[in-house]
């Protein structure tokens, strides 16, 4: 009130005593809304901290009856639950506390309104008294001159540069605090371990192709979904003998022609391959019905040789048939060591067939065939790195015809390839000697390439937790990120490991862990993050060619003799069940709705319930 | 510091803090009792003639203020305008639906086919766009409800130096272009979220807004409407509309005579000093920083482009599908780390984890190329506004800057020239309303 002329109030005019008569009741006037509100809040205060004592202030998840007493009394009845007593002690607090509750919330809404009244004048008297108070208007800001206005605009600039600035460096410091996200690493970790053609609806030309799920509940192709030799969870036998018939739902009854492959499996089918020489190869595929073991169909052909073939060369141990078959649900596809390759319908009807050439292969051809959507993948290994022998080649699964095809300069080898999902697309994977190699499987382009192995290469490439793994016999087990480009030998191996290193079987890995069984029968674990080795067993049941099969956390072991050996894998090793099957079996179990399917030298053998539903146990 | 200004700041202390009292738990259910749980009620729908109603009363709102500013030039009107559509949009509309919330209806529309957008937001989102094309923004001055709630409080407000409001200003456009690429993403409409008035509207919401919203009204009675000028997002498309408008508040309804009275009636700082008749000499430093602006502006957006598609990771956990997918990754990852609801649901559906990851990770890309999107702008939008700043402009009058003025006809009292305050003193009240 510093411009007010002070002088006798009687000399004022009446306009000027008019206002400065409202001018003072509007100040009292807010002054008193302005008491008011201040009880009103301290009073809205204190009921909000009386209203329950023990909790913390503004704690907006704490509950009514979130009081000590009452807690204490819940406490007291848990462990005298016929105490009538207490029971009605509690009753009567928990309706005090009820009521106390909707008291204070009574309170509180009147208390709302009442502040909001208050604080309305409130403001309505400071802004009449704001308005009642003369102030004199002086001139503001002059006129910019050429200087003053430079100044400005020079200023307004930096102003904007540091706001700029203020940005930029508050969005590095959001982005340097931010957690890295694991959910790629989660992603490809998971696609990798499910591996396979997750294709979804058709979108390549021509066909259909089965989706994730379906191949999930299958056993499609070598090693299962993926050709990782898991199966995440399913109740699968423990216990069953082969001589005896015990926990044995059926087993073939024909003489099938002899294999080193492995059975698969699609919904009620099973499919399976073989081959002799009587005196010329005669190369046979079986499908028979998964509840019964019926044979379905059959279906035979003959290897005819090219002009100037030299004569056959069966190595014993590997055999015509030692290429586990592949199926998309619509059709079944088997190549043999003659390097045949065939492909049937379900009712066993002829597709399409063509002879590769027998590949050069120093202990017999053995892949498997593996799909990608609706493209069946050969990998035709053969001769030395230099002899430009080898191809990948891509058919389509309907009419047969070569979509792609990449020569690879490596020599011959007995792995099976697998596809793997990563965060970047989709890879085929291959192993041998020397290179590890991806491949875009759409198109059959290259997109990385590892220096790592050397010869003779039997076990295949497997993928889990976000890393491919490939096994250089008797010497290296590999983890690689799959998400370079060119020759990654020196940028990414991630560790590497030297101990206990399998020749023939397969890795197996899941859960964080994976698992080496070499011929020897040693059992070797190492920690999937950093390749530090858990620990190293030795499976009682001599030799061991077929790969191991994790179900769950159960180790499914076949040895040689037909012993498959069951074992607790993590976190540490245990012995569940010794099972005999009573036949010589090299091959890998499929594992399908609740049953194994094992090939042994003569029979293949179905192991759980029976069609009727019984359950035999040894 | 009078005893006023200390009750002032003590109660509005107090009443942040009792603001948290009426925010209380719901009732829990009952427990150790026999009492049935009533039936869940369902809130009723909505009422489409309450569309119709409000669009009407928007428009209405409109018309009168524009009429009031620029015809009447009546301060009075457009308080009284004020006060109705704070009661109206606010208290008894409770806040919903505005003109700033339906910029993420409208975006979220744009990019997302599988969204109708309700006619409703369309027209609150157009509505004043429209009548800020041709009258200047008075949907700020008189209509908006949280313009309006900040209006009221304005005591004793202090002139925020100009150069300081140019740069606050640009943090509305970074609101803007965040809420937009949120609401696009389908991942939050954070207008609604952080709307730190509607607390105060519907008597009743979180802590924290509760408090934000204190706080800027407390902010507010010395800086004038905080949250319009330097927050608003809605405000920032304005700001850029409203340098168009066919019409627009002059200070003087007839010639300025450079009396500099009204320089300092502005609460906002919109007023635009007049300037001397010769420009400063142009010289070739001024011409070459022009040049220079000009050139660093597409390397300004690609830099900005990148610098904030770093966010991409924290930006799409602002998406429910992202967070859920980290949430059951996390699960997967360590088995003893508590389940949510949200995971625990998700597990019921069924869906692989895959498919859950992959759908995390595309959204996540589409962030990604959204966060670029925002990059760029704000670049482009900091590049313009150093262009603006470099350039020189001759003013003859005192005048609103198209962009900033709030139409809220605070400066019409202080014009000499206005044949209506030719009967005023030279003492002058401190604020008609």
């Amino acid at each position: 009130m510093a411009n007010e002329p002070n002088h006798n109030q009687k000399d004022w005019p009446p306009d000027e005593q008019g206002r400065r008569f409202w001018q003072r009741t509007a100040t009292a006037a807010a002054v008193t809304a302005g008491l008011f509100s201040l009880i009103v809040s301290a009073v809205l205060i204190v009921n909000f901290l009386r209203q329950s004592p023990s909790r913390q202030l503004l704690a907006e998840d704490a509950g009514a009856l979130d009081n000590p007493q009452l807690i204490e009394w819940r406490s007291q009845l848990h462990q005298d639950p016929h105490n009538e007593s207490l029971k009605q002690r509690i009753r009567g607090l928990d309706m005090q506390l009820r009521q106390d509750y909707f008291w204070r919330q009574g309170l509180n809404q009147r208390g709302g309104t009442l502040l909001l009244i208050g604080a309305a004048v409130f403001l309505i008297g400071l802004r009449l008294a704001e308005s009642l108070r003369q102030r004199r208007v002086e001139p503001g800001e002059s006129p910019l001159d050429a200087a003053g206005q430079r100044r400005f605009l020079s200023v307004g600039r930096w102003a904007v540069a540091a706001v700029g600035l203020v940005l930029a460096g508050s969005i590095l410091g959001l982005a340097l605090r931010s957690d890295e996200s694991t959910l790629e690493a989660a992603f490809a970790a998971l696609t990798l371990e499910a591996g396979a053609a997750v294709g979804g609806q058709a979108t390549l030309a021509g066909g259909d192709y089965p989706d994730w799920d379906q191949l999930q509940q299958n056993w499609p192709r070598f090693r299962g979904p993926g050709g990782l030799g898991v199966r995440a969870e399913g109740d699968y036998p423990l216990n069953w003998n082969g001589e005896s018939g015990a926990g044995i739902a059926w087993k073939s009854a024909e003489s099938i022609k002899p294999g080193n492959s492995s059975p698969i499996v699609w919904e009620d089918r099973v499919f399976i391959n073989g081959a002799d020489l009587c005196p010329d190869p005669n190369l046979a595929v079986y499908c028979f019905d998964a509840a019964s073991g019926e044979l379905l169909w059959q279906q035979s052909m003959r290897h005819s040789p090219a002009p100037g073939e030299d004569p056959l060369e069966i190595y014993e141990d590997t055999g015509l048939a030692a290429n586990t078959m592949v199926t998309d649900g619509r059709r079944a596809f088997a190549i043999f060591a003659t390097g045949d390759l065939v492909g049937y319908d379900f009712q066993g009807n002829r597709l399409w067939s063509k002879a590769l050439g027998v590949p050069d292969s120093v202990y017999g051809y053995a892949t498997s065939l593996i799909m990608y959507r609706n493209l069946l993948l050969v990998q035709l290994d053969q001769g030395e790195p230099d002899d430009d022998k080898s191809v990948l080649y891509a058919f389509e699964a309907q009419t047969g015809n070569v979509a792609w095809q990449k020569q690879r300069p490596v020599a011959g080898a007995w792995t099976t390839p697998i596809i793997i999902r990563t965060p970047a697309g989709e890879q085929c994977l291959t192993c041998s000697d020397p290179l590890v190699i991806s491949y875009d499987p759409a198109d059959g382009r290259e997109l990385w390439r590892a220096d790592l192995m050397g010869s003779d290469v039997a076990p295949s490439p497997i993928a889990a937790n976000g890393l491919v793994f490939v096994v250089q016999p008797y010497d290296s087990l590999y983890a690689i990120r799959p998400d370079g480009a060119g020759d990654v030998t020196k940028t990414h191996v991630a560790w590497k490991a030297e101990d206990g290193i399998p020749d023939i079987a397969s890795p197996v890995a899941a859960n964080g862990y994976i698992y080496l069984l070499d011929t020897g029968g040693y059992l070797t674990c190492y920690a999937l993050a950093d390749g530090k080795q858990q620990w190293q067993q030795e499976v009682p049941g001599g030799e061991f060619q077929s790969s191991p099969t994790l179900v769950g956390d159960r180790l499914y072991m076949l040895s040689r003799e037909g012993v498959m050996v069951i074992a607790q894998a993590a976190p540490s090793f245990s012995i569940l069940a010794r099972s005999p099957l009573g036949e010589i079996s090299v091959c890998s179990p499929a594992f399908c709705r609740g049953r194994i399917y094992i090939r042994g030298r003569q029979h293949l053998f179905c192991i759980g319930k029976s069609a009727e539903g019984e359950h035999a146990e040894p | 510091m009078t005893p006023l200004r200390v009750l002032t700041l003590l109660f509005l202390l107090l009443g942040v803090l009792s603001a948290s009292a009426s925010a209380i738990e719901r009732f829990p259910p009952p427990e150790f009792t026999q009492h049935t749980l009533p039936e869940t009620a369902v809130p009723v729908p909505r009422a489409a003639a309450w569309d119709y109603i409000d669009s009407v009363v928007l428009l209405a709102a409109l018309a009168a203020a524009s009429y009031l500013s620029l015809a009447r030039r009546s301060r009075r009107g457009l308080f009284v305008l004020m006060l109705f559509c704070l009661l109206y949009f606010g208290f008894w509309r409770e806040g919903c639906i505005c003109p700033i919330g339906a910029v993420q209806n409208v975006a979220l529309a744009l990019f997302d086919s599988g969204y109708a957008l309700p006619w409703v937001a369309l027209v609150f989102f157009a509505l004043p766009l429209v009548f800020s094309l041709f009258f200047g923004r008075s949907f700020c001055g008189a209509v908006c409800p949280l313009g309006a709630i900040q209006d009221v409080v304005v005591l004793r407000p202090v002139s925020v130096p100009r150069w300081l409001q140019h740069g606050l200003g640009l943090l509305a456009y970074v609101y803007l272009g965040a809420a937009v690429l949120f609401a696009a993403t389908g991942s939050a409409f954070i207008i609604c979220q952080y709307d730190p008035f509607v607390s105060f509207f519907r008597l009743s919401g979180s802590i924290n807004m509760l408090i934000l919203g204190a706080c800027l009204l407390l902010i507010g009675m010395f800086v004038a409407r905080p949250y319009c000028r330097f927050l608003c997002p809605y405000g920032a498309l304005l700001r850029v509309v409203g340098h168009l408008s066919r019409w627009r508040v002059t200070i003087t309804p007839t010639e300025c005579i450079q009396c500099r009275l009204c320089a300092d009636s502005c609460p906002f700082g919109a007023i635009e000093p007049a300037t001397t008749t010769q420009l400063p000499a142009i010289q070739a430093s001024d011409k070459k920083r022009l040049g220079i602006l000009l050139a660093l502006l597409p390397v300004l957006i690609l830099g900005g482009g990148f610098l904030v598609s770093r966010l991409s990771v924290p930006f799409s956990r602002m998406h429910a599908t992202v967070r859920l997918a980290e949430q059951v990754a996390r699960e997967q990852a360590d088995r003893t780390r508590e389940t949510t609801d949200a995971s625990d649901a998700f597990r019921t559906t069924g869906e692989p984890l895959e498919s859950l990851y992959a759908r995390a990770l595309a959204k996540r890309r589409q962030i990604g190329r959204g966060a670029w999107l925002l990059g760029g702008f704000l670049a482009l939008v900091l590049g313009c506004k150093a262009i603006r700043l470099a350039v020189y402009r001759r003013r003859s009058e005192y005048q609103a800057d198209r962009g900033y003025c709030l139409s809220c006809g605070r400066c019409y009292a202080y014009c000499p020239m206005d044949p209506r305050n030719q009967q005023a003193q030279p003492i002058e009240h401190g604020d008609d309303t």
